[in-house]
């Protein structure tokens, strides 16, 4: 009957069947109640060791045991039931003891051992024959239970462990997958055979080629150049290789060249036979310009500190600019082919070239570049020349940019860059708003402006331009312009600042020293502190005996000021004097004005004094009342003598007449008398009168190139008036042997008609050799040379050209007539001929023939 | 040969007037400026000799108003003063200083005449 309860519950057991640690736990249990035990152990055997899987009311710390030792290595060869009495050496200490194996097909799986069989009256006993075939019974059904339940269990495991697998590897395929396709990253596998397999979108990024155009088609991307390295990469792939991290250049769809990283691996196949090649390619252009970038910035960097520190070495501002633009356009520098720089000129509101730099023509440029090749100067030593060197180069650029000046009121690009502070890189200058100044001027076709700002004022800007290389300006020379002319700028003010004090200083000083009045500055003790030039000639001493020294003692040898010294009266009662002095021992008189000069308490610390020699003043004024004493005398002499020598011509004349008719010898004696005495008074007033010297005119010998120049001088304003140009074109000097003023006049006449007769015209004045003579002189053997005077006026009309020479013949309003026929007479009085050609309305030419001075003359120096 | 002989002193036109006469020579004489000019237009002379410093109108005016007339007509100017600097008088054809010698004078008239080819 129990055997069948067991039984049974041995099969409800089967409820736990998917559940092998409690249906273990439950068995152990249940035999333990079969054979009416004390406990049991439950041990399955794995992998040689015997395991401890349950247990029932007994502990044993044998929680694992070697399969092949001892009772339970023989059990579980053998495969019997073992009963165990008192006194036999055990795991656990028991009275008694069943050991019963669990077995499939013969196979001992595992060992249940039943401790201290207990009796009906509760003491402990021997396990009996009969346990022993209920163990076998037990035995057989709980060895299947727990087999299937195990190897159920087993099998449910592992399909819950594969499909976990499944999911995990469809996970990371997943992954893989996005990875792969979301990468920035091109990543492209083609077989062995080069045709592309795969192509992601990081691909279509990079190489703009979209995975439809290139699947199944051979890879395209690897430029002509780097074929060859690619194959070399290619054949270590197959050998198994991977390479990382090379550097190489890829071609994209619109022919573009790229720098990338790029990393080849060998795909495999399951068996581990290479079937393709993976490349993993980054673009790394941005990187690569960013790296140079840097390096540029750097060198830029260091560049800007040492043309800071260079710049700041000199305060002379042509020093400066110099060296400024030296740095835009020296190709170690900024490399601009020209460069200007504008200042800002506020007393006539306008922007004014200062200075430049560059060549003035493609062979200049030429040359300069080829030299600067030959002798390879660095910036440094460059600007170490131009930091030594003393400046006179005066360039054509230079010049052109001194007379360029545009008023601040303009609205030209230059200008607003000032104005707006504005940067401007005019890239065409047909296309976009431009200088004309430029334009014209400079020729430039593109141009940039960066404005010169110190201290928050723009001071002047920086012009650049590329005329000769045409080379694009790009916005990084730019902001490498600016961040140089922001660094300068404070300099450039620096010097322009220095350079007018400076200048002022000079001025001063040149003021001071060229004044003709003795100026000098005393301290309140008569020292002498400063004293101009006209001080130091008049006492004759040098500055160094002069400072210093007490004034009294110089200038009027006295230990002590004189009482009536102006100096004095200024120290003494602290208000400028002025008097007039005579000092014996500067033979001279003089004005003296002595001014206090007070600190800012009001303190008298010095003198200036001025001090005006009117010595000379005031012999002039004594010259001027004799002259005019003399004038009178004159006048009245010359009053005297015409009225007397009326009378006398009457009584000589009629005398020498009554001599003729007189026969008388007597009376004859009388009237000799008489004409004898007319006559000497006659010769004493003709040498009082100076009436004596026969007339001609005196002639000195002089080069006409010297009266033209004198001339034009006279004449120049009067041209102007009727904005008339006046050209002189002399071909070649000559020597004339005349009077100076008399010519003069001549050629004043002739150009004062020709102005008169023209308006906004011209007038040409030539001197030349003649090609032909006219027919007056064409016989002689002089040399003759000719002067013209032409003009493109009213011209004259035909009847008057007869007329013109006539004396007062004159077609002005306010003419005398005189001027021609005076000329003429001048000019034939010299040995030449004038003559005239005319046209109305087109012009008139005057012509003047006059001998070349051959020297020769015994006192004449020529030209002297 | 006619001669306009200009002097504002009838003492000297007398003299010349004797004298020139002597020479040969056709002589009439103005006694002022005024009359000078209106006897140029009347009697149309060969030849002028004007003086120079005269009360109404002076030799230099007279002498201007004959050339615009008749450029032609060869002028000789007499002085007592030396006019030479003024431009004026080089308009006249010849220049002679007012002396008792009237030789001068009658060596410029005949050098004139044969300039100008007057008879």
């Amino acid at each position: 009957m129990k055997e069948i309860l067991t039984q049974v519950e041995l099969i409800k057991l089967l409820e736990f069947f998917e559940n092998p640690e409690v249906l273990l736990e439950k068995m152990t249990y249940h035999i333990t109640a079969l054979m009416n035990a004390q406990g049991a152990v439950l041990r399955l055997l794995r992998e040689g060791y015997l395991h401890i899987v349950a247990t029932c009311n007994i502990v044993s710390d044998r929680v694992i045991i070697p399969a092949d030792e001892g009772i339970y290595g023989e059990i579980i060869k053998n495969g019997n039931i073992k009963t165990f009495t008192n006194g036999m050496k055990l795991d656990i200490e028991a009275h008694s003891a069943i050991f019963i194996p669990l077995k499939i097909n013969k196979e001992t799986f595992g060992i249940v051992s039943v401790y201290n069989k207990i009796s009906p009256e509760g003491a402990y006993t021997d396990f009996t024959d009969e346990d022993k075939l209920n163990g076998e019974f037990f035995s057989s059904i709980a060895s299947l239970i727990i087999h299937k339940s195990l190897e159920f269990n087993e099998l449910k495991e592992k399909e819950t462990q594969t499909k976990k697998t499944i999911a995990e590897i469809q996970e990371l395929k997943n992954y893989v997958e996005n990875l792969i396709q979301s990468s920035a990253d091109a990543i492209i596998a083609t077989d062995l055979n080069n045709i592309v397999t795969a192509w992601n979108r990081g691909a279509e990024e990079i190489f703009g080629f979209t995975k439809e155009e290139v699947i199944g088609k051979p890879l395209s991307i690897i430029p002509d150049f780097f074929q060859e390295v690619d194959r070399f990469y290619i054949e270590k792939i197959k050998q198994g290789e991977t390479l990382k991290n090379l550097e190489a250049v890829k071609l994209t769809k619109n022919g573009k060249l790229i720098e990338v990283n790029l990393t080849i691996s060998p795909i495999k196949d399951a068996r581990g036979q290479i079937i393709g090649i993976s490349r993993i390619i980054r673009d790394i252009t941005e990187k690569k310009n960013l790296e140079r970038d840097l390096i540029r910035r750097n060198e830029e960097l260091t560049k800007i500190l040492f043309i800071n520190s260079a710049v700041r070495s000199t305060l002379e501002l042509n020093k400066l600019l110099r060296m400024i633009l030296t740095v835009i356009t020296m190709g170690e520098g900024l490399g601009f082919n020209r460069a200007i720089l504008f200042l800002i000129d506020e007393e006539n509101n306008v922007l004014r070239g200062a200075v430049a730099i560059g060549p003035s023509s493609y062979e200049e440029a030429w040359q300069i570049w080829s030299s600067m090749a030959r002798e390879k100067k660095t910036l440094f030593e460059v600007l170490d020349e131009l930091g030594q060197k003393e400046f006179d180069e005066d360039t054509f650029l230079d010049r052109l940019c001194k007379n360029i000046s545009i008023p601040l009121s303009e609205n030209t690009p230059l200008v607003r860059a000032v104005k707006e502070r504005k940067i401007f890189n005019i890239k065409n200058v047909h296309k976009q708003e431009a200088d004309p100044v430029i334009i014209q001027q400079l020729g430039s076709q593109a141009y940039a402006i960066v404005p010169l700002i110190s201290k928050d004022k723009p001071i002047g800007v920086v012009w650049v331009d590329n005329l000769y290389t045409r080379k694009p300006i790009t916005e990084q020379d730019i902001n490498f312009l600016k961040g140089f002319a922001d660094q300068v700028a404070g300099a450039i003010e620096n010097a322009w600042i220095f350079d007018k004090v400076e200048k002022a200083e000079k001025e001063l000083e040149m003021l001071f020293n060229s004044i003709t009045d003795l100026i000098y500055y005393t301290d309140n003790t008569y020292t002498i502190k400063k004293a101009n030039r006209s001080f130091l000639e008049k006492l004759g001493l040098e500055e160094n005996e002069v400072i210093n020294k007490k004034c009294f003692k110089l200038i009027h040898n006295t230990e002590h000021p004189p009482k009536d010294c102006p100096h004095r009266k200024a120290i003494e009662t602290g208000r400028p004097t002025v008097s007039e002095l005579e000092e014996d021992y500067l033979d001279g008189i003089y004005i003296l004005s002595s001014s206090p000069i007070f600190d800012s308490k009001k303190n008298l610390i010095g003198t200036i004094n001025v001090a005006k020699n009117i010595t000379e003043l005031k012999n002039l004024r004594e010259r001027i009342i004799s002259m005019e004493k003399m004038a009178v005398l004159g006048e009245m002499a010359a009053k005297v003598a015409h009225e007397i020598r009326n009378p006398l011509l009457a009584i000589g004349g009629f005398a020498k007449r009554l001599d003729k008719e007189l026969r008388d010898q007597n009376l004859k004696e009388y009237i000799k008398v008489i004409i004898d005495e007319v006559r000497r008074l006659e010769r004493i007033l003709n040498e009082t009168l100076s009436f004596v010297k026969p007339y001609s005119i005196s002639k000195e010998p002089f080069n006409i190139t010297a009266l033209i120049d004198d001339v034009t001088k006279f004449i120049e304003s009067t041209l102007k008036e009727r904005n008339n140009e006046f050209i002189i074109q002399i071909e070649e000097e000559f020597p004339v042997l005349g009077n100076y003023d008399k010519l003069k006049e001549v050629f004043l006449n002739l150009i004062t008609n020709s102005n008169e007769a023209t308006e906004n015209g011209m007038i040409i004045l030539r001197i030349k050799r003649p090609e032909e003579l006219p027919w007056e002189i064409a016989q002689t053997d002089k040399e003759y040379f000719m002067i013209e005077v032409e003009d493109t006026g009213c011209g004259i009309q035909k009847e008057n050209i007869k007329k013109i020479f006539d004396p007062f013949f004159t077609t002005k309003i306010n003419g005398t007539g005189l001027g021609l026929s005076i000329s003429k007479k001048i000019v034939e009085e010299h040995g030449g001929i004038i003559n005239v050609e005319s046209e109305i309305n087109k012009g008139t030419i005057f012509r003047i023939y006059l001998p070349v001075y051959k020297g020769g003359g015994n006192n004449e120096n020529f030209g002297g | 040969m006619k001669i306009l002989v200009v002097d504002d002193e009838k003492n000297i036109l007398m003299l010349y007037k004797a004298e020139l006469e002597d020479e040969g020579y056709e002589v009439i004489t103005a006694n002022s400026g005024r009359e000078a000019i209106e006897l140029f237009e009347t009697e149309k002379p060969d030849m002028v000799t004007l003086d120079i410093m005269m009360p109404d109108i002076d030799g230099i005016q007279v002498l201007r108003q004959i050339k615009q007339k008749d450029p032609n007509i060869p002028v000789i100017m007499l002085t007592a003063y030396d006019y030479r600097d003024d431009f004026s008088v080089w308009a006249s054809d010849a220049y002679v200083v007012k002396s008792s010698d009237l030789e001068i004078l009658k060596k410029t008239i005949k050098e004139m005449a044969e300039k100008f080819g007057i008879k």
